[in-house]
């Protein structure tokens, strides 16, 4: 199992709700942000090109980040995931300079400051700094979310396919220009993909083999307009004009956790 | 700038698409990277060529020597570690508690400075006892000898891992190269033979002669090497000629023709080789001068080659560089 | 144990109505997500998710203040809801008794979820000079529909409820896969793109998608009527109509064929600044791959010859049949709670009303129901005094207006206003009183932006800052003193009484309690009705709503009201054509229709995490152009135009059209001083804009088509503040510089 994610190029709008969602999940530092938008504008005289890529790790398979930390802070999981063990960084910024792809972020102090930097603290970050604290002189990155997955698959859930095992960014993204899955099978959303719109990653000299694909293509020249019966019928909605959600004491579920 | 130079849309992240160098390792907190970077060179390199002196000029040698361990135990290493996010938990990355050195060149550096230091230090108390003890038996210069491979064995490595932990770095190419650790060597030693110098004109031994001509060759050999990477780098890759072109014209030039190349090169060159004919040795004052030159050399060495670590950038499409 | 509840909503940050579920853990909002249980699927934008930074957010306006100091000082002094409210209240009752009702304006924003209850307020009171934007957004377009399909709402079929999806979509200067708007929302939108034969882009500024479509037309700005008559010319010359629609359904055919008759691929290529085969292509793929669907950017509502723009467009709509078609311009059936405007219809807007409306007399489509801001402006300039007490909630009419100068001068004259927002703002400055208003996640009430087929429910998560209330609750308290027999005790009477018409869960009307559970209301799937010309729906034995029963080419409405009742193109007011001379002095053309998919017009820039996409009011310029003109990228630069000049940071951009600048708009400084409105004169580009040529049926100004030069601003002119905003907490949060 190699959890992977497929980004579509001609599908992202630029809209930054990934951004802003992985703000909201990890309870990021005001100067923190791991998933980021690149704009990639250029000319070549008869063709014009506008294009976003959004960037986050790319969890390599022979990740330089892991090889280069000196205290195994930064570690792969078996699932693919290169993640960091906040209490033992010691914050060397090696992995910072050694990631071909620029996406780790050392949090120094000054990335830090409350969100009003002249005012207190809001609730939310205090809430943040018990839910999911962050070290101040450690480095940090897209971790593709592994606390939904992992709490997702203790629930028997698939990661890219239900909701509360996907990362938090695949969920808001408007244009579903985000797709997650297993890399390591055939037949899973992420690998057709990658198959079929021929996939390609950033930098593949380097040898790092991502997990991060990107797929690219001209939209339109679709063979036909016909909307499949679940279209038709608005089934995925329809279901809401005539029931009835629980009564409102019952809205507000409560969870033991 | 051409029609397909890419252009940023979000200041934020112009730095992926275009080329632009690392920080964490040179501006503000990173200055500590490259002071501990320049004692580093210092130390090992006058350690290394204290051990070399350690027969003929046992004096020289001892204080030599300690001055170099003393680079590294006192400025190196709390450098490094003032500069960590967490210093406090340095002592994470070395066994038993992390494997992180089989594939670490940070930890690595770690355990051999550590373990240099170590042998070091059993070395110099060796080296003192043949300089200043009156009845030094042939045990204790067998056993210097050992401690003095060993330590050696172990400077060597420390003064290369800083050089080993840059080239691993894929996405600068300027730095991803086999030669940069021996640049860094290299360099090295010839600063620790100006060091030398320096303390054997405080001991009064007379290494100067010998010191010097080593200097010449050493100086020459590091020109031609420097000059070497320059042009492998040039032709490597855009990015890496890019570097090369911020080290020789750009903003970091001045360090480079000034710190390098007139003062860390060309004036002890010309010192050493104007001594070589007037078959003189240098004016003291000279000397002190030379010794200072190449100093600053060493400095900006390291200055510059931190400096210009330009990043390829991230974009596939991007890829003219 | 965490005590954690979950709370479904629906989010206005912008008009989307995207379904939200909210996360409290101890009371305190800690997550924010897309309810997966609704019509946009459990997806959200960057400005919907970052609400939770309106919670706790020092700026937010808490408590009702009166203006101590002039106007615009900025000198508040806190008072109480009561004399808050009666002050107003006694105010509106004596201009009732001495001027007359409609010396009362009630003014909006874009009125996210409180449209009706400014209309249902006005109409109360007895005044026609309600101020909205609608002239410039939506408004024109809605009234042009209704005069060609006598109904006055045709939205894109995204859905693929009649089984089919466009198989050709015209994006005309509209960024949609980065809104949602009325019935249309980028989320089906961007679902239909995986079946479109044919995207059209049509836009001098490359939006996300195109470089990727199939067709992308750069015209120049302004002159989009003349591609749309260039369009038809083609569909004429090469006999692309619809037959059958043509034949049965349509009124005004030929006059049409004449009208459009000069206006050749080639004529239109010289005006529009394009070449004449993306004329001709764009109308095949129109013609032959139908249905198809043309979305309109208010960009086009921007403009002084708007209503013949869009009167064009929907003529081309008519020629290819893509009206009630499945996968075309459709009208949506409503759901089971009824129209939910009928909540401001059903209190009449009399002739007397009528009569007193400013701009009335002028523009005949645009000023019947609402008033014409930009003539107000000139008449409180000229000192008559039509208006004598301004009640506004939300909007930033010194931001959004022609002429920024002009517009607060003017309203400085105004005797009393007040400005109910969420923060302080350009016209919360200008106001005598202010009222906080409760943001999305604080209130309770019926959310009805997408009217024609559905209402949401917002629900209260989290009690408002201080005392800030909903708009519903500040409109009722003033109804309430004024004219309480049209208002209600309660807002939860008045809640219940909009959505009477609904089925509750006992079969009896439909309460808002029930709703609120109930989240939305809505007509789709098999429910929605198409080709309703076709059946009784509209007219007993088929046919359109309209005085010929038919699709009106040639409108007889128009033609009554003494307009041309086929689509003219003119110029705009500045233009290199109609304004030769000034074009020599002011030689690009300028644009302000781009928007930032993080910022909604003026809203959003105290909001840290949007703020940090881009810090600063940017303007666009080709690579090319720039070196013209001796700019470059990053540079903050002066954009001069006959009225006055802006500074803005120049970004370069291969993806906008040679010789023009497409500025930022709608561009305040919430951390500004009060004095100078909070920065709106630094870099707003309403400061150039012009309120004098305005279009003959809406009177919307040219705020997107004009004309002006740009170059570098010296650094001693940069000293205000904003231009060394590291200070203010809003530096990018990954920049290099920033260790």
């Amino acid at each position: 199992m190699r959890w992977g994610m497929v980004i579509d190029l001609a599908k992202c709008t630029r809209c930054h709700a990934c951004v802003a969602a992985c703000r909201i999940e990890h309870f990021l530092p005001l100067r923190v942000t791991w998933p980021r938008l690149i704009a990639l504008e250029t000319d070549n005289g008869y063709d014009v090109d506008v294009s976003t890529y959004p960037v986050r790790c790319n969890q390599c398979k022979d990740a330089p980040c892991v090889d280069a930390c000196p205290t195994q802070a930064s570690y792969k999981r078996e699932d693919g995931i290169v993640a960091i063990d906040h209490d033992k960084c010691f914050g060397c910024r090696y992995c910072v300079i050694a990631c071909p792809y620029q996406n780790r972020t050392y949090l120094s102090r000054k990335r830090n400051p409350n969100y009003f930097p002249e005012h207190a603290q809001t609730r939310f970050e205090k809430m943040g700094k018990k839910l999911y604290p962050h070290q101040v002189g450690t480095t940090e990155k897209c971790n593709f979310c592994h606390e939904r997955i992992d709490a997702g698959r203790e629930k028997d859930l698939k990661p890219g396919i239900d909701r509360d095992a996907t990362p938090a960014c695949v969920n808001t993204c408007q244009p579903r220009a985000l797709t997650f899955g297993d890399l390591d099978d055939p037949n899973s959303n992420v690998s057709k993909l990658i198959r079929e719109k021929s996939g390609f990653v950033l930098h593949s000299e380097y040898g790092t083999e991502p997990s991060v694909y990107y797929i690219d293509y001209k939209l339109g020249g679709n063979p036909s307009n016909k909307a499949p019966v679940e279209a038709q019928t608005g089934s995925h909605i329809q279901h809401l004009s005539t029931v009835y959600a629980p009564s409102k004491p019952k809205l507000a579920k409560k969870n033991a956790d | 700038m051409n029609a397909r130079t890419p252009r940023q849309w979000m200041v934020t992240h112009e730095w992926m698409i275009k080329p632009m160098a690392q920080v964490e390792w040179i501006e503000g907190k990173g200055l500590l990277v490259w002071l501990a970077e320049v004692f580093s060179a210092l130390g090992t390199g006058l350690y290394l060529v204290a051990i070399f002196f350690s027969q003929s000029h046992p004096l020289a040698a001892f204080w030599g020597g300690l001055l170099g361990w003393i680079g590294i135990a006192v400025f190196k290493l709390p450098l490094h570690l003032a500069y960590l996010g967490k210093p406090w938990r340095f002592w994470r990355s070395f066994p038993p508690f992390s494997n992180a050195w089989k594939t670490s060149w940070f930890a690595r550096g770690i355990v051999f400075t550590m373990i240099f230091l170590g042998f070091g230090v059993v070395q110099l108390v060796l080296q003192g006892i043949i300089a200043y003890g009156a009845t030094a038996g042939a045990g204790v210069d067998a056993a210097n000898w050992i401690f003095m491979i060993l330590a050696g064995v172990f400077c060597v490595l420390t003064a290369v891992y800083c050089g080993f932990a840059m080239s691993y770095c894929k996405s600068v190419p300027f730095w991803n190269t086999g030669l940069l650790p021996f640049v860094f060597l290299i360099m090295g030693v010839a600063d620790g033979l100006a060091l030398i110098m320096g303390v054997g004109m405080v001991t009064g031994q007379e290494l100067i002669g010998t010191a010097e001509s080593v200097t010449r060759i050493l100086l020459i050999v590091n020109a031609l090497l420097i000059i070497t990477y320059l042009i492998n780098a040039n032709y490597q890759s855009t990015t890496a000629e890019l570097s090369v072109k911020e080290l020789v014209r750009g903003h970091v030039a001045w360090v480079f023709w000034l710190g390098i190349v007139l003062l860390g090169i060309l004036v002890p060159l010309v010192i050493s080789v104007v001594s070589y004919f007037t078959e003189q040795e240098a004016s003291t004052g000279l000397l002190i001068f030379a010794i200072c030159c190449h100093t600053v050399g060493a400095f900006s060495l390291k200055y510059g080659v931190l400096k210009v670590g330009i990043y390829r950038p991230i974009l596939p499409k991007a890829h003219a560089y | 144990m965490a005590n954690r509840e979950v709370v479904y909503s629906t989010c206005k940050s912008c008009h989307g109505g995207c379904g939200v579920k909210v996360t409290k853990e101890d009371g305190v909002v800690v997550h924010i997500e897309g309810n997966p249980d609704s019509l946009t699927g459990g997806t959200m934008c960057s400005k919907g998710l970052s609400s939770i930074q309106h919670i706790d957010n020092p700026y937010r306006l808490k408590y009702p203040m009166k203006q101590v100091g002039k106007k615009g000082e900025g000198k508040w002094e806190r008072i109480s809801w009561d004399e808050a409210l009666d002050t107003i209240a006694d105010k509106m009752k004596a201009a009732i008794k001495d001027y007359g009702p409609h010396t009362i304006a009630i003014s909006q924003g874009t009125g996210r979820g409180y449209n009706r209850y400014t209309m249902r307020l006005a109409r109360s009171l007895g005044t026609g000079n309600a101020i909205t934007p609608g002239y410039v957004c939506h408004s024109p377009r809605l009234g042009l529909y209704a005069l060609v399909t006598g109904y006055g709402r045709l939205y894109c079929d995204y859905h693929g409820w009649g089984g089919e999806f466009p198989k050709t979509q015209i994006m005309w200067a509209k960024q949609l896969e980065i809104s949602s708007a009325d019935s249309e929302m980028c989320y089906w939108y961007m679902r239909s793109l995986d079946y479109v034969k044919n995207l059209i882009i049509i836009d001098p500024r490359a939006s996300a998608y195109a470089t990727r479509a199939n067709l992308w037309i750069q015209p120049r700005p302004g002159t989009d009527c003349a591609l749309a008559l260039g369009m038809m010319n083609v569909i004429y010359e090469e006999e692309l109509w619809d037959k059958e629609f043509v034949d049965n359904w349509t009124f005004g055919f030929e006059e049409l064929r004449e009208r459009v008759k000069d206006f050749t691929p080639e004529k239109v290529s010289d005006i529009c600044w394009i070449p004449k085969e993306h004329v001709i292509e764009a109308a095949r793929m129109w013609a032959i791959d139908t249905p198809g669907t043309i979305q309109v950017g208010s960009s086009l509502e921007r403009q002084a010859n708007c209503g013949h723009t869009l009167r064009a467009i929907t003529c081309l709509m008519g020629l290819a049949g893509n009206i009630e078609r499945p996968g075309s311009m459709v009208s949506w059936v409503l759901p089971d709670t009824g129209l939910i405007e009928d909540f401001n219809l059903e209190l009449p807007i009399t002739d007397e009303m009528k009569s007193k409306i400013i701009g009335g007399d002028r523009f005949k489509m645009g000023a019947t129901r609402t008033c014409n801001p930009d003539t107000m402006v000139k008449r409180l300039l000229a000192g008559d005094a039509p208006i004598k007490v301004w009640f506004s909630v939300g909007g930033q009419q010194i931001v959004h207006m022609a002429n920024t100068k002009e517009v607060v001068a003017a309203i400085e004259r105004v005797e009393f206003m007040s400005h109910t927002d969420l923060f302080m703002g350009p016209m919360a400055e200008a106001a005598d009183i202010v009222l906080p208003a409760a943001h999305w996640l604080e209130l309770d009430d019926v959310y009805d932006m997408h009217p024609r087929f559905m209402i949401e429910a917002h629900n209260k998560v989290i009690e408002p800052p201080g005392e800030a209330m909903s708009d519903a609750w500040i409109f009722n308290e003033i109804g309430k003193r004024v004219v309480p027999d049209k208002w209600w005790d309660t807002v939860e009477d008045m809640l219940d009484y909009q959505i009477r018409r609904g089925e509750g869960p006992d079969g009896g009307p439909l309460k808002w309690k029930d709703f609120s559970e109930k989240l939305v209301s809505g007509c789709w799937g098999p429910d929605q009705v198409y080709y309703k010309y076709k059946t009784d729906f509209w007219r007993e034995g088929g046919g359109f709503p309209t005085p010929s029963g038919k699709f009106e080419f040639k409108s007889n409405h128009l033609e009554s009201l003494g307009y041309d009742p086929l689509p003219v193109y003119a110029e705009p007011g500045e233009s290199p054509v109609s304004t030769p001379d000034l074009f020599k002095e002011y030689p690009l053309v300028m644009s302000s229709g781009y928007r930032q998919p993080f910022y909604f017009l003026g809203q959003y820039r105290n909001i840290p995490w949007l703020r940090s996409f881009m810090e600063f009011p940017t303007c666009q310029l080709h690579p090319e152009t720039a070196k013209l003109y001796g700019v470059e990228d990053g540079d903050i630069v002066w954009i001069e135009g006959p009225r006055g000049r802006i500074r803005q940071k120049l970004r370069t951009f291969p993806g906008i059209k040679r010789g023009v600048l497409m500025a930022t708009a709608n561009c305040f400084y919430p951390e500004e001083p009060a004095k100078g409105y909070h920065g709106v004169f630094i870099s707003n580009p309403n400061v150039l804009t012009s309120n004098d040529h305005l279009d003959p049926m809406y009177g919307s100004p040219d705020l997107t088509c004009l004309l002006c030069k740009v170059y570098k601003a010296k650094d001693e002119e940069l000293k205000e503040e904003v231009f060394r905003n590291e200070e203010y907490g809003f530096v990018p949060p990954h920049s290099q510089e920033d260790m």
